[in-house]
């Protein structure tokens, strides 16, 4: 009986021991993630928590890793492929496009992660210098997530703080012009609080600097003026037959408020304080060889503003290689967005922008797998190409394939490895051509051609060996050289949509071509003008109850 | 050593006597499965000694069935003095040694009510026993005890081993499928292995946590399905493997189902869906056995969906080509673009067959896939037992082949149960069960649009005009490639085991201690290769990926009975604590040289992906207490309260009470109905309690900073940003079920249950959608309600009882779901199931699982009609042509447009009322049962046909012939179900109730046919039985996909009823033998 006494109480003590010990038995133990009294104490805990708001920038599949460029960039006049990945948001079809949701989530992530920066790191005892530039990087940031959103979707909701401390998840949209006060608010901030590009206590290479706040600030003062100038002419080269069409500018809906005059005048001030240094964000400059520009070598070179940066062997790397560029012949695949015939017979025939700078890929079909041939001359299709067909008879004949000449911009295809689908083709944000481009076209609206702006416009188009620009120009002529050079120039930078909105020309420009020579419908609609915010924002948004019109 | 010596005197008069018993005891079984009975009786003949028998006298006797006539074998005879017992033979015959001619025999039998007849002087006792249809299954598990089942107070229902495994299940949820009232069991799809889910009741949240809690033997179990099928390389596949694989349903000696929440509240937090108690099967005291059961499978697919053929197929295709040109203004003629020309493309040169070409030379891809498949399960047990503890030892080994090229499942479980009575006062047992198994998967349930549409959509949809061999188009992988390249296996190991030990302290009091320990490990192995469309474009990709979880569990109970006069007590009380860990990870590579080592060395690969690992833990501590009182045997009462502590919930949230009481009145024994001939059984119960659920992951409180990388500066940093949005104010979800049961027996023939239930659950669990504009997805937040209300009717019919049985069963369960709140919010809508269609909405006022869209209205059969629709007023011409053979939508909100503003409620996936009726048959040594289940009212949305619909979209690839024949043509134009076939990527259709079809159905589920064999003589068997069974031999269902027994999502409640290509259910016939030496 004495075991018995004792298994019991053991049992007993068991049972009773529970009741004491189970306040402490419940607390929960974390495992693979911090908790915020974890983290957030020292300089690097503050720029860490802003590389969290840079993320979704490069990462996932939320912004320019993936859904972005293909919302934004095989949307407009100058692009073609297979009507596969042109089938939607290159038709006009944004609904059914999977990354449309991600790219509102992404801005918004970012921008809900800018606020955590500009809310925690406030109060940290750091560095003061280290910590208002990392707090300047995040309102500029912020401001980039915003002047995005503002020019895909019109009127959106401003969030300023963390859902921790905004209960309402619900807001309604603030009108457009309310966004742009508050991003220039951003910006006007930013640019005070930010470092020059070099500085040893800045954020370093491929991190938004006092310049890239300022080029950003003049864009937007670019596009608020374009967007309420009506009734200028702009003549834009395509349609059918590659002529020259010239369209009255519509202006952009909402951006009616803005005073065009002070807002060229801004812009023009700004970019002019880039250029020759007294912006005090740096010196910046053209890299001499239009084909050096966008390699790893010249990356941080003296023509990168901002940029985003992948690297091979981790999780942040893109495809941009492999849509752009052409099929590589080990991986069997890939070159899906190519130049139209029509925009590359707008270049010069020996401008470097589509002599060292495109890839001329020659499809002939005959032999499996399809390989591409790739030829260094622009008439290269007199490469005439044949070979032996097996018919299901069993005859063979030789068969003269067509060939198909597609020009692949080279901007993307500098990466570690080529043959994969996924590698590290840096992204420009902003660069020096774009600074100079948006002094001519700022300059030539408030004071015309003047020697400045054709300087700025040559500047650009010398270092390609391109002819200069006409002189003697009008000033519509001159708005529309600059319009069509910008392309010619960010040909696939995520430039040409918003340059045919804002200029109130998109619609016009879209529907003079119908449809495109691989059959991809270039047709638009006034709907066309703003994406759809995506369906599950209206469905969880209260104060949201009406979409963009049309959707 | 007199001591000494009266004891091996002991010893051997019982070996001797277990010898004759044993004897006995194997004859009757022969007969009869009321096992239990004998043991008893050998229990406390074994309790007797030695001398009782010593000096007395000879009663012979015979007993027979007092409906029937006919002998009954087994009943139970004892002399109430001296406790000597013995039972009947085949024949009914008796012949028991008793003390002098005072004294009384006590004749007992299970399923018959008790008789006492004095001896006095006779040497001879006929007697016909009459059955009592209350005593047929005597004692049911509750949770934490059990209770005679006259005294239930609860509703809960009982499934016994031998009923479940009529259809041969492979595990334990099939075999319940129909068998209970208000249990809902919805496969995932019919693969060998694949996730099953059970819903109780209705669903009453919005998350995962719609499963019952499991409890096997006494031990908790999760089985989560998600959780224990380690992470695919496919984010699209949704398959989950079945997380209850580990239990062999031939192992299972009974299966509780408790529904109500005073059978539920004592498992607190965990009991608001309902809880499965499962008692596995125990050696039994009496002569050792050896039981072999064998049974063989031969499994098919029960139809083909027809589709076209290649020469109809190229005419299609070109009929596409030919719509573009004539409405969107394409040149494909012009240029000899047509896909099927009989002439060499000027393009690329490669030579186009013409439609007639493939004339008698079509592939059909459900022939190259779908398989007749024989499967084989083996189990061999030895069991036995005597006065010191029962024993037994089983060995499981099912090979199961699916009926698709190259899927199957291999199972292997040793289990072992034993107990133990060490002392008089000390008992301790354990159930501990080892299991291997081995899944070969295929693809299915793929939410991926295009090339990674999993083996259903791509044997349906990949084009007939390619051969097996042929060179294939990349953007879809070939259903032959699927079946044949891909590896894609889950291999599981686990070890359950369950213990305890038991000390009586004194008459009716006991303190019981549980051990329960669970080691779960799952691991998979994928390669795409680069054949197929997942590995092409990476070049070959491989991931391994396992999980494993360990749980412990450790009850003390403590338990008390006692009855003073007409007052019957027992009390329960007890403390429980649980831990998990649960840990994960995956890695993979890809960009291999070739396909040969597959996923077997990832370092062959040379683009590794970053490994994904992560653990959680979570701990659940409990105090708990049940009084049960009964009066005189009529007026019953329950009492339960249980405090739950959970680790999952906010700092301030963790600890929630459930109480619960239950009152039942045996109306029967009361004076007015004690003498009724017609009613044999009448009780009344009714039940209310609060119950609770937890089924969220660990850590969902606290707001969860994560690593996230970000290149600067050529080098990789890893920046902070907040993945899950804490919310401190997170708690349980709180159920308060209200239950009114009846219990009616009339004449022993008849006998019903009905139960009525509400029940309406609180503080819902769930992921609310956010606004993007948040910059975070969701959140999980406990918002809004959802009442369940509904009937259940079981029935049984002992129709004829003679040499001819019959009995039937029916069930019968309605359930009504109604969200009665969304914190504010009039609606929400579920995850999406395509791209862009979220169809499930959950509105205030109306069920989860309503279906919201568009509403179609015919075709636009002209230019005219186009022009003349508001929507298209002064839209340019091309516009308008495209428009001609499509669909034209309602315009609901009469502002012109078709937008998100048209759309209403087009279907709901709740079933009206569910049922299954068993009819079982015996005639001499036959015996037949037949199985019908249904479903009736629940719709269903087919992927199949939605990503079929869209006629011509290149890459979609081959169409069902019904929609073929269907599609608008300006001939067909009044006849037309289908839009226009036309080669274009920018049509899109709205969700309608095109994808949406009546999932209603009855099935002859199962049709099972046994002939015992007579053995009585034999030396070497006891008892030999032959079955043929077959199952899913008939559905009447007007859905036109594979099969409607069909859920895609598994245990997601918000998506219930979604066949995303699924594997179709197989029609199976059995053969099995039994035999028990």
């Amino acid at each position: 009986m004495r075991i018995k006494t004792i298994l019991t109480g053991v049992l007993f003590a068991g049972l009773s021991g529970m009741l004491f010990s189970c306040k402490k038995t419940l607390d929960e133990k974390p495992y693979g993630f911090y908790s915020e009294n974890q983290i957030l104490q020292t300089a690097d805990d503050a720029r860490n928590l802003l590389l969290g708001a840079y993320n979704p920038l490069s990462n996932d599949y939320n912004m320019l890793r993936l859904p972005y460029w293909i919302a934004v960039d095989l949307d407009n006049d100058h692009i073609t492929g297979p009507s596969w990945l042109f089938g939607n948001t290159g038709s006009g079809d944004y609904v059914d496009f999977w990354g449309m949701n991600n790219i509102w989530l992404g801005h918004y992530e970012i921008i809900g992660r800018c606020n955590e920066v500009l809310a925690k790191v406030p109060p940290l005892n750091i560095d003061p210098v280290v910590k208002n530039n990392i707090l300047g990087e995040a309102r500029a940031l912020r401001a980039w997530a915003y002047f995005s959103l503002v020019r895909m979707y019109g009127a959106v909701p401003i969030k300023t703080k963390t859902l921790e401390t905004d209960a309402s998840s619900s807001a309604p949209r603030a009108p457009i012009s309310d966004v742009y006060s508050f991003i220039i608010q951003d910006l006007v901030q930013a640019d005070t609080l930010l470092l020059p590009k070099d500085d040893p206590k800045g954020g370093g290479p491929g991190r938004i600097n006092k310049a890239a706040a300022q080029t950003l600030l003049a864009k937007v003062y670019l596009t608020m003026a374009s967007g309420a100038q009506k009734g200028a002419t702009l003549t834009v080269r395509g349609g059918k037959d590659n002529g020259y069409y010239t369209y009255t500018q519509n202006g952009v809906a909402g951006y009616e408020g803005f005073n065009v005059d002070s807002c060229f005048t801004q812009a023009r001030n700004i970019t002019a304080a880039i250029i020759d240094g007294s912006g005090g964000g740096g010196q910046f400059s053209l890299v001499p060889n239009f084909k050096d520009v966008f390699t790893k070598a010249q990356i941080d070179g003296p023509e990168a503003i901002w940029y985003l940066e992948f690297k091979d062997g981790t999780s942040t790397v893109n495809p941009l290689n492999m849509y752009y560029s052409p099929t590589s012949v080990k991986r069997g695949y890939g070159g899906w967005a190519w130049l139209t015939d029509n925009f590359y017979n707008s270049y010069d025939s020996g401008d470097d922008r589509i002599v060292t700078g495109v890839y001329h890929q020659f499809y002939s079909d005959i032999s499996n797998p399809a390989m591409p041939f790739l030829y260094p001359q622009r008439d290269s299709a007199t490469y005439a190409y044949s070979a032996p067909v097996t018919y299901p008879d069993g005859t063979v004949k030789s068969v003269q394939a067509k060939v198909l000449h597609r020009a692949f911009i080279k901007k993307y295809s500098d990466v570690t490895s080529p043959d994969l689908e996924n590698s590290d083709a840096t992204i420009y944000m902003f660069r020096f051509a774009d600074v100079l481009l948006m002094f001519a076209e700022a300059e030539n609206e408030v004071n015309g051609p003047t020697a400045a702006a054709y300087q700025a416009l040559n500047q650009v188009r010398e270092r390609s060996h391109a002819s200069d620009a006409p002189a003697g120009m009008s000033k519509d002529d001159f708005r529309s050289f600059v319009f069509e050079e910008r392309d010619r120039e960010l040909a696939q930078e995520c430039n040409r949509r918003f340059d045919l909105i804002r200029r109130g020309v998109y619609l016009q420009v879209m529907n003079q071509i119908g449809v495109d020579q691989e059959n991809i419908l270039k047709s638009r609609q006034e709907k066309h003008l703003l994406y759809p915010l995506p369906q599950s924002e209206l469905d969880a948004n209260s104060q949201i109850t009406q979409n963009n019109p049309g959707w | 050593m007199p001591v000494l010596w009266a004891g091996e005197n002991q010893t051997r008069s019982c070996n001797t006597r277990l010898v004759f018993y044993s004897l006995i005891i194997s004859i009757s079984m022969l007969k009869s499965k009321r096992l239990l009975c004998h043991c008893l009786f050998i229990v406390s003949l074994l309790l007797c000694t030695g001398p009782v028998f010593a000096q007395g006298r000879v009663i012979k006797g015979k007993i027979i069935d007092a409906g029937t006539g006919l002998p009954l074998n087994g009943v139970t005879v004892m002399a109430k003095a001296t406790k000597a017992a013995t039972t009947t033979d085949a024949n009914g015959n008796f012949q028991l040694t008793v003390a002098g001619n005072s004294g009384i025999l006590v004749f007992s039998y299970v399923g018959y009510e008790n008789l006492e007849v004095p001896v006095g002087a006779k040497t001879f006792i006929s007697l016909a026993m009459a059955s009592s249809a209350k005593k047929l299954s005597d004692v049911v598990v509750v949770g934490y005890g059990s209770v005679r089942k006259s005294d239930v107070t609860g509703a809960l229902a009982s499934v016994k081993g031998d009923e479940l495994m009529k259809t041969n299940p492979v595990n334990l949820q099939q075999g319940l499928q129909g068998r209970v009232a208000g249990v809902q069991v919805l496969q995932n799809d019919g693969a060998p292995g694949a996730g099953i889910s059970i819903q109780i009741r209705g669903a009453n949240s919005f998350l995962g946590g719609t499963e019952p809690l499991y409890v096997v033997d006494g031990i908790p179990f999760n089985a989560d399905n998600s959780s224990a099928t380690p992470n695919s390389l496919e984010p699209n596949e949704v398959q989950t493997i079945n997380a209850l694989s580990f239990l062999n349903p031939s192992d299972i000696e009974s299966v509780e189902v408790l529904k109500d929440a005073s059978a539920t509240a004592i498992y607190g937090s965990r009991g608001a869906n309902g809880v499965v108690l499962i008692t596995t099967k125990k050696g039994k005291r009496g002569k050792d056995k050896i039981e072999v059961n064998a049974v063989n499978t031969l499994s098919q697919v029960t139809h083909q969906i027809h589709v076209l053929n290649a020469e109809t197929y190229a005419n299609y295709e070109n009929e596409a080509f030919i719509n573009a040109d004539i409405y969107a203004g394409t040149n494909y003629q012009a240029t000899g673009q047509l896909p099927y020309t009989g002439t060499v493309d000027p393009v690329t040169g490669i030579y186009k067959p013409a439609p007639s070409e493939f004339r008698n030379k079509s592939t059909n891809w459900q022939d190259v896939v779908f398989r007749k498949a024989i499967s084989t399960d083996l189990n061999l047990s030895f069991s036995g037992g005597n006065e010191n503890g029962t024993h037994m030892l089983s060995f499981d080994y099912l090979n199961q082949e699916g009926t698709m090229v190259n899927s199957g499942y291999k199972r292997g479980i040793v289990r072992m149960n034993l107990t133990r009575h060490v002392k008089s006062w000390l008992t301790i047992g354990t159930n501990t069960s080892m299991t291997r198994s081995f899944n070969n998967q295929l693809k299915t349930g793929s939410t991926d649009l295009f090339g990674q549409a999993g083996v259903i959509r791509s044997a349906l949809t990949y084009a007939p005009v390619y051969g097996l061999n042929d060179l294939k188009i990349r953007r879809l992988t070939d259903p032959y490639t699927y079946t044949k390249d891909v590896q894609n296996n889950i291999g599981s190991n686990s070890l359950f085991s369950s213990n305890y030990l038991e000390i009586t302290l004194a008459r009716g009091l006991k303190i019981r201690q549980n051990v329960g320990l669970s080691f779960l490990t799952n691991q998979r192995n994928q390669y795409y290769p680069v054949t197929t469309f997942e590995g092409s474009n990476a070049h070959g990709e491989a991931e391994v990926s396992d999980n494993s979880s360990y749980s412990v569990v450790s009850e003390t109970i403590l338990s008390y009975d006692r009855k003073i006069g007409k007052h019957d007590f027992s009390f329960m009380g007890a403390s429980t604590y649980e831990n998990t860990l649960y840990d994960y990870k995956a890695m993979g590579a890809s960009n291999f040289e070739n396909d040969l080592l597959t996923s077997y060395n990832l370092s062959a690969g040379s683009v590794y992906a970053a490994p994904v690992n992560g653990r959680t833990q979570y701990t659940l501590n409990s105090f708990l207490g049940r009084l049960n009182y009964n009066y005189d045997d009529k007026y019953l009462a329950t009492v339960s309260y249980r405090a739950d502590g959970s680790s999952k919930f906010a700092a301030d949230n963790k600890w929630a009470g459930f109480p619960s009481f239950a009152l039942a009145w045996k109306v029967n024994k009361e004076d007015f109905l004690s003498h009724s001939h017609s009613i044999s059984d009448l009780k009344l119960r009714f039940s209310y309690g609060q119950t609770g659920n937890q089924a969220i992951p660990p850590y969902a409180s606290l707001s969860k900073y994560t690593p996230v990388p970000f290149i600067f500066n050529s080098d990789l940093y890893n920046g902070y940003a907040v993945a899950q949005p804490g919310n401190n104010g997170l708690k349980w979800e709180t159920t308060a079920q209200f239950n009114l049961g009846v219990d009616l027996s009339i004449r022993n023939i008849f006998s019903f249950t009905i139960d009525l239930y509400r029940k309406r659950t609180s503080d819902l669990l769930q992921n609310v959608i956010l606004p993007g504009s948040t910059g975070y997805a969701s959140q999980l937040q406990n918002l809004g309600s959802v009442e369940n209300r509904g009937v259940e009717i079981s029935a049984n019919a002992n129709i004829l009882n003679n040499a001819f049985r019959w009995r039937a069963t029916a069930t019968f369960a309605l359930n009504r779901n109604k969200i009665l709140s969304l914190g504010g919010k009039q609606r929400q809508f579920g995850a999406n199931i395509t791209l862009n269609d979220a169809p499930f909405i959950q509105q205030v006022g109306s069920p989860i699982g309503l279906l919201y869209g568009y509403v179609e209205n015919g075709f636009y059969n002209s230019e005219a009609e186009v022009q003349a629709d508001p929507q298209y007023a002064g839209s340019p011409e091309n516009v308008i042509k495209k428009m001609v053979g499509e669909i034209r939508y309602k315009d609901l909100d009469k502002v012109p447009g078709i937008t998100d503003a048209d759309r209403t409620v087009i279907g709901n996936v709740n079933p009206k009322f569910t049922y299954g009726f068993t009819n079982n048959f015996s005639y001499n040594n036959f015996d037949l049962s037949i199985f019908i289940m249904g479903s009736y009212g629940n719709d269903i949305v087919n992927l199949n046909t939605y990503y079929m619909s869209n006629l011509g979209f290149p890459d979609y690839g081959n169409i069902t012939q019904a929609l073929y024949d269907g599609r608008w043509t300006p001939q067909n134009a009044a006849h037309a179900v289908n839009p226009k076939a036309i080669a274009t990527t920018d049509r899109s259709f709205k969700f309608s109730r095109r994808f949406i079809e009546n999932g209603s159905y009855i099935r002859l589920k199962n049709v099972n046919l046994g002939y015992e064999l007579p053995v009585h003589d034999s030396k070497y068997v006891n008892s030999l039985r032959f079955f043929v069974s077959a199952d899913n031999l008939l559905t009447i269902t007007k859905y036109t996909g594979f099969d409607p027994d069909v859920n895609g999502y598994g245990q997601d409640p918000s998506l219930r009823g979604v066949d995303l290509g699924g594997y179709p259910v197989a029609r199976s016939f059995n053969l099995g033998v039994k035999c028990i030496f």
